[in-house]
């Protein structure tokens, strides 16, 4: 035959009862959220990863174009120094023939004139060895425009600006931490939970209950803030 | 204790482990985080450091080869049409020199005086490219030293959180058995585990990760340092480098650097003691093991410099730079152990030989290191060998055990390795036979003119004084087939002149007399410039004559 229990024991293994489920009930509401908050994470840590990715894709991009642009300008430059030399050449020997005297030896000025011919066709072919737009008007080449305009066509092609990457990364990186911290937070409200279950006094379950759902909350709304981007 | 009892004991433990492990987990993942940041840093840095130094090397090499140049070629076309008194022609060349100065940045002020004609190139290097490209190799070094930190603290970490794991499982385990003693044993070993992990993870957070980069300064001074290098001012550089250690104690890299400087000053013991305390802080490769005893065989210690060579090559056995070994048979020969370094250097061509074998069965192409070894290694004999006959270089006369062993000795393995040099070089394989064609009476002569431009005969000498322009080899031959292969290389104090080779085909004959022109009159402004000039003649790869002349200073 079964053993009576007093109405006023029953009445606190029923409370008992209801403290434990609810704890329970709390103890896996806190690990969901964890759960969720650590997958938050990981998506975080992906993004940062892939953010590292494109920034270093905009370094190589960046770095690509530069050394074309160096090595095609300096290529030109070169072929414009020549196209230079024949030109003032030129030019000197066009001032040194006005300037001959009537008196002048025909075949000194026969000679000139034939070096003058062959230096305007040195001239004329070198002229085509290097884009003619980026001539100065006092004679000289703007490398620096050439080069310049080469690295921003590749720029309207390419990302080449590294950097708003890799501070996307390390805000991503940043966004991770916290949410880790939260994530702390909330273990920290599992182990109050916990300890419910390893006391006997009402009073201090109870205590245990209000501390551990005040960390709870706390670690759930920082979490919330973290994500929604207010922290 | 009660069951009851224990088991709330038991749950207490394991809500403390896991939030012990939580934190670890957060560790993990911060350190995980900047070793990530880091590596990101050091690939974008090796990114940028390449592109830089390709940039400025081309712009360096159009402002000087392209640019320079063609300032000088009109400077020399106006000399030449003022010998040949064509004073307009002159004139125009000097015009357009002069038009030419505001082409370039390298031919302006700061870095070039149009009234000396000097030019400071070393600073136009440092400021185009060079101080840059050190200064992001510093950061470079840093950043991925930062990595390989935060990588080795994360990769603690995982080992911490797996031992908590392991713990927690006991502890979990004790929990649910009902026998007094294995349960008791369960949490006690679930807890020292914990408390080992956790002792263990709390001495790891504590460890520092140094970051050079915080030390702007130490970097500012080695760029410097390293500049005054390349400018050839060790002493200054050596100041530098003293900076950049005293704020950084263990810059490896600034000791290696120091050390470079102190050898640029003839201080080979203490580019020893830096070159020493870099490996101390973990800068061990076979470049700078072999570095060190290079040093100590400049020093005179040559039975150290074997040492640490054996040493580097037992380290490193994989390492594929010949010169480690080329050096530990030119330390025992100047050990006087002669027949030792004699079996050293044949063990070296040896392996030359095996490398070009292995090489060709794999259908690739020859490591351009090994003849740059065996020549490299060939001229330090030369070195050594007028060391031992005239007291001048180091290492010192009074440090070799047998100058006159060298003197005699090295004659033959100087041709040995020239000889094999040459044949992988141009053949891409050892040497044949020996060959059996003879060169007799090597001579040199200034060619002499008639009225007519016609050559008359030579000068025949040893020694010519300044203002010489054309210089012809003179031989008598025998053995000789036509189509052989005819190279002639010219050491100007001991180191080739690459620009007065000389590659031919053989079409004389068996037997007579042959001239080979080495320097013409390239212009009416060439001379041959005062030196001592050594020719050597090959036939088919191997040394076949050898012979010198001097060009005289100007009195």
């Amino acid at each position: 035959m079964a053993e009576q229990k007093p109405p006023e024991s029953a009445e606190a293994e029923k409370g008992d009862s209801h403290l434990s489920t609810l704890v329970a009930l709390l103890i896996a509401i806190v690990s969901v959220s964890g759960a969720v908050v650590t997958w938050r994470a990981s998506v975080s840590a992906d993004g940062a990863g892939d953010a590292d990715v494109a920034g270093i894709r905009a370094t190589i991009n960046l770095t690509e174009a530069n050394t074309l642009a160096t090595v095609n300008g300096y290529s030109d430059y070169a072929s414009f120094l020549d196209y230079y030399k024949y030109r003032e050449t030129g030019t000197l020997l066009e001032d040194e023939i006005s300037g001959l005297t009537e008196d002048a030896d025909e075949a000194e000025i026969a000679a000139m004139g034939k070096e003058l011919a062959d230096n305007h066709d040195l001239t004329t072919a070198a002229s085509s060895a290097f884009p003619n737009e980026y001539l100065n008007r006092d004679g000289t080449y703007a490398i620096a425009r050439e080069t310049g305009e080469y690295v921003a066509n590749a720029a309207r092609e390419r990302d080449t600006n590294p950097q708003p990457n890799f501070d996307e990364a390390d805000a991503l990186r940043a966004h991770t931490d916290q949410l880790l911290v939260t994530l702390s937070v909330l273990v920290v409200a599992l182990v109050f939970y916990t300890l419910i279950e390893a006391t006997d006094s009402k009073r201090l379950k109870y205590l245990l209950l209000v501390m551990g759902t005040g960390i709870f909350l706390a670690g759930l709304v920082g979490a919330f803030l973290v994500e929604s981007g207010s922290i | 204790m009660s069951d009851e009892l224990f088991k709330k004991v038991l749950a207490i433990l394991i809500a403390l482990v896991t939030v012990i492990a939580t934190g670890i987990a957060f560790l993990q993942s911060d350190a995980g985080n900047r070793d990530d940041r880091a590596g990101r840093d050091a690939t974008r840095l090796a990114i940028e450091l390449v592109s830089r130094r390709v940039n400025g090397e081309t712009r360096v090499n159009f402002d000087y080869d392209e640019a320079y140049q063609k300032y000088v070629e009109m400077g020399t076309l106006a000399l030449a049409a003022e010998n040949r008194g064509d004073s307009a022609g002159s004139a125009r060349y000097e015009l357009l020199q002069e038009s030419f100065l505001k082409l370039s940045p390298i031919m302006q002020p700061p870095y070039f005086d149009i009234e000396t004609g000097e030019m400071d190139y070393n600073r136009y290097v440092a400021d185009v490219y060079l101080t840059d490209v050190i200064r992001m190799n510093e950061q470079y070094t840093a950043a991925a030293a930062v990595k390989d930190a935060w990588d080795t603290k994360a990769n603690t970490y995982i080992v911490h959180l797996t031992i908590l794991a392991v713990a927690l499982f006991l502890l979990g385990l004790s929990a649910t058995i009902e026998v007094n003693r294995p349960r008791i044993i369960f949490t006690v070993v679930g807890l020292a585990m914990a408390a080992f992990a956790t002792v263990w993870a709390i001495s790891t957070y504590a460890q520092p990760v140094f970051d050079l980069r915080q030390q702007p300064e130490a970097i500012e001074a080695f760029v410097n340092g390293s500049l005054l290098i390349e400018d050839e001012q060790p002493e200054a550089a050596v100041e530098a480098f003293n900076t950049a250690i005293t704020t950084v104690p263990d810059y490896a890299a600034a000791y290696v650097a120091r050390s470079t400087a102190y050898t640029n000053m003839g201080s080979y013991e203490a580019a020893i003691t830096d070159v020493q305390q870099a490996r101390g802080l973990g800068t061990e490769s076979a470049n700078i093991v072999g570095e060190q005893a290079w040093l100590e065989y400049l020093a005179g210690r040559f039975d150290d410099s074997i040492a640490t060579g054996r040493a580097a090559l037992e380290q490193f056995p994989d390492t594929a730079d010949l010169w480690i070994q080329l050096d530990i048979a030119l330390a025992l020969l100047a050990k006087g152990d002669i027949e030792a370094a004699q079996a050293e250097y044949q063990q070296s061509m040896t392996v030359a030989i095996q490398a070009v074998t292995d090489a060709r069965s794999r259908n690739e192409a020859i490591s351009p290191e090994l003849w740059l070894s065996l020549t490299g290694a060939s001229d330090d004999l030369v070195d050594l060998s007028l060391i031992a006959q005239s007291d001048e270089g180091v290492p010192p006369l009074e440090t070799l055990q047998d100058p006159e062993g060298i003197v005699e000795a090295a004659p033959q393995l100087i041709d040995d390795l020239r000889n094999l040099a040459v044949s992988l070089e141009f053949y891409g394989r050892p040497p044949d036979e020996p060959i059996t064609a003879e060169i007799e009476t090597l001579e040199f002569g200034e060619p002499l003119y008639d009225e007519d431009e016609n050559v008359t005969g030579h000068e025949v000498s040893d020694e010519f004084e300044y203002g010489v322009t054309e210089m012809d080899a003179l031989f008598n031959f025998s053995g000789m087939q036509d189509g052989q292969d005819i190279l002639v290389k010219v050491y100007i104090n001991g180191a080739e002149d690459a620009s007065w080779r000389k590659l031919l085909t053989w079409e004389l004959g068996a037997e007579g007399s042959a001239i080979i022109p080495l320097a013409i009159a390239y212009s009416d402004t060439f001379v041959i410039q005062p030196n001592y000039y050594f020719v050597e003649l090959y036939i088919d790869g191997q040394v076949a004559a050898e012979g010198g002349f001097t060009v005289l200073e100007p009195e």
